[in-house]
């Protein structure tokens, strides 16, 4: 009984490896190989892959990741509250508006604080 | 009525005074010190009269107050309380009424010192901690007061501390001390190994516990418990009171300032010893060894330490003698279990020695600090008061009926002639010929001082005269209860209770009982009992020394030269204090002196100074330097030495199992 | 039941919210120091409540109501209260003192009192990831200062693998009895403490090793030194004081309200982390010349004794724990005090050597020093005498001799370098700042600060107070537990 509820999550695992084993096997296998010096490259992304580590780089991106992030989260921890809305009473629900306003003054604070602002 | 806010104020009173006048003495100046010292000492006193009327007119019941708790340790209670029964009652008394009139007199004797303000600090700090000593319901408090009269003591005798002889009295002094106190912390520890609490109430419940144990000692020897502590705390007593062979250093207290003689070191500080032997009586009465112990030393000291007092010559010490030999008749009498019979004579010796010594300070204000009786002489027309005075307390302390100290010695004299004690015969034949010796020597300073022609130079400018107000004023005060204390309270002190006025405070065994208490139905009033003093003993020993005394010394003072020859060996021998002071000198001090030498040199120097002080903090400051090369300040080191140390107490424990 | 929490969660909000707009700090501070008021007024009346009608000393199997979380709030808030109170100058003269700096340490003060109520391992671990992550940040508060950058980054790193040992050993001990929740554990760990299993001692060694790092104890105490000189004194201050009670609360709460069954396996441990620390502290300490790593390094020391009576594992071993606690944050915080009254505009009191001839230019602070340094060295009649002399009365009792012997051979050792405070201030001459300027001295009062001077004080006089007077604190502690 117990092994059978761990079931979805090997599927989940058997799906995960194959979502990231799927699509290089097939490139691997069916796309062209042409390469050439750009394209040797790890990243496109614009960046040297070997430079030196003291290179400028904007901490504007950092503080938008991580803002990003802490949002993200949020979402995700509304998730879980919105399908069992219905069995966790107002108790549960007030403690996530709770959790929401707590998280709006953290919003409002950096908002006034100019951290959404790029210049 | 409620005694504890009299006890309490009796007890900060003279702290206040203290330190008003030693922190604030520079500001408030000499006058304003001093009232404010007095002032606060005349509040304790009062309270000490208040306390005394309850407790003796109104038969107020004895108040134990458990104040605060000062630290608890496990079983180890110390606490801060109070006991004000009869006894301590009648030592608050004592103490508040003699350093009241001190104070007093204080005025007029320091009154060119540069040091003034600091005086009267000392002397109130001296009232509050013999006020603790008396009023401490535990023995830790006791002894908190035991060593802080102690070091006043050490402080007043060296008051004068660029005088060598004082300075060097005052180590003495307290040095003497040490030793006593050595025995007296043995016996507490004792007392707290035993019984687990240091508060007199519950030692005093298990006394009769107390006195049934034995502890083994060195392969099998057997001891009871009782006489060890009874002992130790009796050698604790033999220090502060000045007891053979601990008493070497109260002569040289006399290096003090005189109104200190008069207070610590004759009428209070001296007599807490006999205090603690009579506050002890439950463990006392329950080891007749202890008790003979007490008898016997009590009993020497008085006859061989009033003998030293013949042959001195210096005013002060001549009485400083004269109080040893007192007190050993109060340890004698506590040895005899005649306790109330010992804090008689403790109150009535307080008046007169006080007396004395006040009336001695007034003569040596008057020679202008010459102390030597050999250059005085004739003083009597000069110093009419202090004469009159002097002469009463002379009476009192040779015990002259009907002066207070007749009455006081006489109970103690026979009290121990009766009691069945081993020791007792010849303690009661040292009592004897101490009567004698006391009116010797007493009368033989008081003729050398006031009669006969004046022996010093007289210069009409300047002839000796009475002293101010503040100066006699104390004396003639001091000299009335000299004369009626004991007529006025023999009865109801001694012959009316089994255990005299003290009551319940003591504790007798019914084996060793008072045996004053078979002379109640025989005493028939104050004055038969003073009349009939013609019909004993120590009434003609008495007459006998003042004859002698003034035969020799007023008389016929050419008989002494005829039949004393300054160097036969007794006078030698007293001359030489029984070589007490040589002993310690060339046997203790020597031997202490080389032996700390030898530690010096091999132990401290070598071993210590070099192995193990400097050669430990060299390691120290070894390991300290490596330690701080370890502190390299790189992240990735610290976080490696964590997970190093995470790894490692895994490891172990793994090992460990 | 959450009104305290709920205070100081508020007050925290506001000060962050008007601290965008509003730039005088001593506001800020009073606001802040306000909060603190009214939090342990709050803490007061709900324990007198809660006592008056016999309420469950557990809400819900998550916070605790306990006597110790009572002790240990008012005792987190009125040192923070101290704390705030006696770095209100140094803030502004700093220029640290910005709404940021108030609200992340009243979000701090709220880990605390979290984690002092705390009875579920992740309540208790919510609180400590709060009160950690805001003192991060506050280490950093002097952010053109590249040590104080460094100290918090190191501590932020370190800091982070603590916490992760931390939830690694919840997590196996989670995972080897499926409990969280502190009462039932404990029950289920005193059925199985006999036969225990390896799960179990690598998750209580686990959880050790993350309570150790936030006490400072060797050797998880390599950050303590750097990080109490990287940051600015105010926040040293907090760490040496409010963290560390904080950090003693979770000591209590994991190893008296959950693993105390399994004494077997932690107690050989405190005891050589104990021995450790001690050794470690005292010796290092005698190398520094820095005020606030000397500092440091006692505060490791001083924490090796508290665990030298916590291996003990009993009631009262506990209490004098606490009373040891006490001890050492008051001694701390009399101590800071005068060096916070004593920045200079011109320079701070870093060396120790800074301190030269304080007594000739300040007698009353030389004087507050010199209580501080004899308490913490545990000289008579003072409060650090007494808190040692329980612990080595303690381990005699428990016949650990040598463990007592150890250990006051060690307070010898200590004693050299409170003692070389007390000779530099007193018996040093003064040393001009600059031989250009010879009037200008370093140790100057920054201003005339007669609230703090005053509080001060009474940290000083509550130092002599409370070693004369002991008793009633001692009972206190007792009680406790």
């Amino acid at each position: 009984m117990l092994l059978k509820e761990y079931l979805p999550i090997v599927v989940f695992i058997a799906l995960g490896i194959g979502f990231g084993l799927v699509p290089l096997l097939a490139g691997f296998l069916i796309a062209p190989s042409r390469p050439n010096k750009a394209k040797e490259s790890p990243y496109e992304c614009g960046f040297e892959a070997i430079e030196t580590g003291r290179a400028p780089f904007d901490l504007r991106f950092y503080l938008v990741a991580i803002l990003f992030i802490l949002f993200d989260l949020e979402t995700a921890f509304l998730f879980p509250w919105a399908v069992s809305l219905r069995k966790i009473s107002s108790l549960g629900f007030f403690s996530m508006l709770f959790f929401l306003g707590l998280l709006l003054i953290g919003f409002l604070y950096e908002w006034c604080k100019g951290a959404l602002e790029w210049e | 009525m409620n005694l504890l806010p009299f006890a309490l104020l009796a007890l900060s009173a003279p702290l206040l005074g203290s330190l008003l006048a030693g922190f604030g003495g520079r500001l408030l100046g000499r006058c304003a010190s001093h009232c404010l010292a007095i002032g606060l000492l005349a509040v304790a006193w009062m309270c000490s009269v208040t306390l005394l009327y309850q407790m003796w007119y109104q038969h107020a019941p004895a108040l134990d107050w458990m104040g605060y708790n000062w630290l608890t340790s496990a079983s180890l209670h110390i606490d801060f309380g109070l006991l004000i029964d009869r006894l301590s009652v009648a030592m608050m008394m004592i103490v508040t009424s003699i350093s009241l009139l001190v104070h007093i007199y204080s005025i007029g004797y320091m009154h060119d010192d540069p040091a003034y303000q600091r005086f009267f600090s000392y002397m109130s700090l001296f009232t509050f901690a013999m006020l603790i000593l008396v009023t401490a319901n535990n023995v830790i408090q006791l002894f908190f007061g035991w060593e802080g009269v102690g070091l006043v003591s050490y402080l007043l005798i060296g008051f004068w501390f660029k005088k060598p002889s004082a300075a060097l009295g005052a180590y003495k002094a307290f040095i003497v001390n040490r030793v006593g106190d050595f025995g007296l912390l043995l016996g507490l520890a004792l007392l707290l190994y035993y019984v687990g609490s240091l508060n007199y109430q519950p030692i005093f419940a298990k006394a009769a516990w107390i006195a049934q144990q034995h502890i083994i000692f060195l392969h099998g020897h057997s001891v009871r418990l009782v006489s060890l502590i009874c002992i130790l705390l009796f050698i604790g007593a033999m220090g502060k009171s000045a007891q053979m062979p601990l008493h070497v250093w109260l002569p040289e207290s006399m290096e003090g300032p005189t109104p200190i003689s008069a207070l610590i070191h004759a009428a209070t500080m001296v007599t807490a010893g006999v205090y603690l032997v009579v506050r002890m009586s439950p463990l006392f009465s329950g080891s007749p060894v202890a008790l003979s112990v007490v008898l016997v030393v009590g009993a020497t000291g008085a006859l061989l330490l009033g003998l030293i007092g013949l042959v001195q010559n210096d005013i002060k010490r001549i009485i400083a003698y004269s109080t040893m030999s007192q007190l050993g008749y109060m340890m004698a009498a506590a040895g005899a279990s005649a306790f109330s019979a010992a804090i008689f004579h403790l109150i009535s010796h307080a008046f007169f020695k006080a007396l004395l010594f006040l009336g001695a300070g007034s003569v040596i204000l008057a020679m202008h600090h010459q102390q030597d009786i050999r250059k005085m002489g004739g003083l009597r027309s000069y110093l009419p008061i202090t004469y009159i005075t002097f002469l009463i307390g002379s009476c009192a302390l040779v015990a002259l009926p009907p002066f207070s100290g007749y009455y006081s010695k006489d109970a103690i004299i026979e009290a121990v002639h009766l009691a069945p004690i081993w020791g007792g015969h010849y303690a009661y034949i040292c009592l004897l010929l101490g009567a004698f010796v006391t009116a010797l020597y007493t009368f033989r300073l008081f003729f050398l001082t006031f009669h006969g022609s004046p022996r010093f130079d007289i210069d009409k400018e300047h002839l000796p005269h009475e002293s101010p107000w503040v100066v006699w004023l104390p004396l003639v005060l001091l000299a009335v209860p000299s004369v009626l204390f004991g007529i006025v309270h023999v009865q109801e002190f001694i012959y009316t209770s089994p255990e005299g006025w003290l009551g319940q405070v003591v504790y007798v065994m019914p084996a060793l009982r008072n045996y004053l208490s078979d002379w109640i139905s025989e005493f028939h009033g104050v004055f038969i009992a003073t009349a009939q003093a013609v019909f004993e003993l120590p009434f003609w020993f008495t007459i006998a020394g003042i004859m002698t005394a003034w035969i020799l010394y007023l008389v016929k003072p050419s008989l002494r030269a005829k039949y004393i020859k300054p160097d036969n060996l007794i006078s030698r021998i007293l001359r030489a204090k029984y070589g007490f002071d040589s002993f310690n000198d060339s046997i203790i001090v020597r031997g202490v002196q080389s032996l700390s030498r030898l530690f010096y040199h091999i132990g401290d120097m070598r071993l210590l100074d070099e192995g193990i002080v400097n050669g430990s903090a060299h390691r120290i400051k070894q390991l300290a330097q490596w330690m701080r090369c370890l502190q390299t300040g790189y992240l990735s080191y610290y976080l490696f030495v964590m997970a190093l140390a995470w790894v490692i107490l895994l490891a172990t424990w793994v090992g460990w199992f | 039941m959450w009104i305290p929490e709920g205070i100081v969660l508020l007050a925290a909000i506001i000060i962050l919210l008007t601290g965008l707009r509003l730039k005088n700090a001593k506001l800020l501070a009073g606001l802040a120091r306000f909060s603190l008021l009214l939090t342990m007024l709050a803490t007061i009346l709900i324990k007198t409540y809660s006592w008056k009608h016999h309420l469950d000393t557990l809400i819900s199997e998550l916070w605790f109501m306990d006597h110790i979380a009572f002790v240990m709030k008012l005792t987190i808030e009125i040192t923070a209260w101290f704390v705030l109170g006696l770095g209100v100058h140094y803030t502004q003269h700093e220029d640290i003192g910005s709404g940021e700096y108030y609200a992340l340490t009243l979000f701090a003060v709220l880990g605390m009192l979290i984690v002092a109520s705390a009875a579920h391992f992740m309540v208790l671990f919510v609180g400590l990831e709060l009160f950690s992550l805001a003192i991060y940040a506050l280490v950093a508060s002097q952010c053109h200062i590249s040590i104080g950058i460094e100290a918090a980054i190191k501590y932020f790193v370190t800091g982070a693998l603590a916490s992760g040992l931390l939830l690694y050993g919840i997590s196996l001990i989670y995972g080897a009895t499926g409990q969280l929740a502190f009462v039932p554990l404990m029950q289920d760990l005193g059925v199985i403490a006999n036969g225990h299993s390896l799960l179990i001692s690598f998750g209580v060694i686990c959880i050790l090793v993350g309570v150790a790092f936030k006490l400072g104890v060797a050797p998880f105490h390599m950050w303590v030194p750097d990080i109490y000189e990287g940051a600015p004194l105010s926040v040293m201050l907090w760490i040496a004081t409010t963290a560390k009670i904080a950090a003693f609360a979770i000591l209590v709460r994991l190893l008296w309200n959950v693993l105390a069954p399994l004494g077997s396996i932690w107690q050989p441990l405190v005891q050589f982390l104990a021995l450790l620390s001690i050794l470690v502290g005292n010796t290092a300490a005698i190398a520094q010349s820095n005020f606030q790593r000397m500092l440091a390094y006692s505060s490791i020391a001083h924490m090796g004794y508290l665990l030298l009576a916590v291996q003990l594992n009993t009631e009262s071993a506990w209490s004098v724990a606490l009373f040891y606690m006490l001890s050492y944050v008051i001694g701390t915080l009399t101590a800071v005090a005068v060096i916070l009254l004593l920045q200079h505009k011109h320079a701070h009191i870093k060396q120790i050597n800074d301190l030269c001839g304080l007594h000739q230019r300040h007698p009353w602070l030389a004087f507050i020093l010199l209580l501080a340094m004899f308490s913490l060295a545990g000289v008579p009649p003072l409060l650090g005498f007494m808190a040692k002399w329980q612990i080595v009365q303690m381990l005699i009792e428990q016949q650990q001799i040598g463990y007592a012997i150890t250990a006051m051979l060690l307070t010898i050792v200590g004693a050299y370098y409170y003692l070389r405070i007390i000779k530099v201030i007193y018996f040093d001459d003064l040393q001009p700042l600059d031989p250009a300027k010879p009037n200008i001295y370093p140790p100057a009062l920054l201003a005339v600060q007669p609230t703090a001077s005053i509080m001060a004080a009474l940290c000083g006089g509550s130092l002599l107070f409370l070693g004369i007077f002991p008793a009633q604190l001692l009972q206190f502690c007792l009680q406790v537990f």
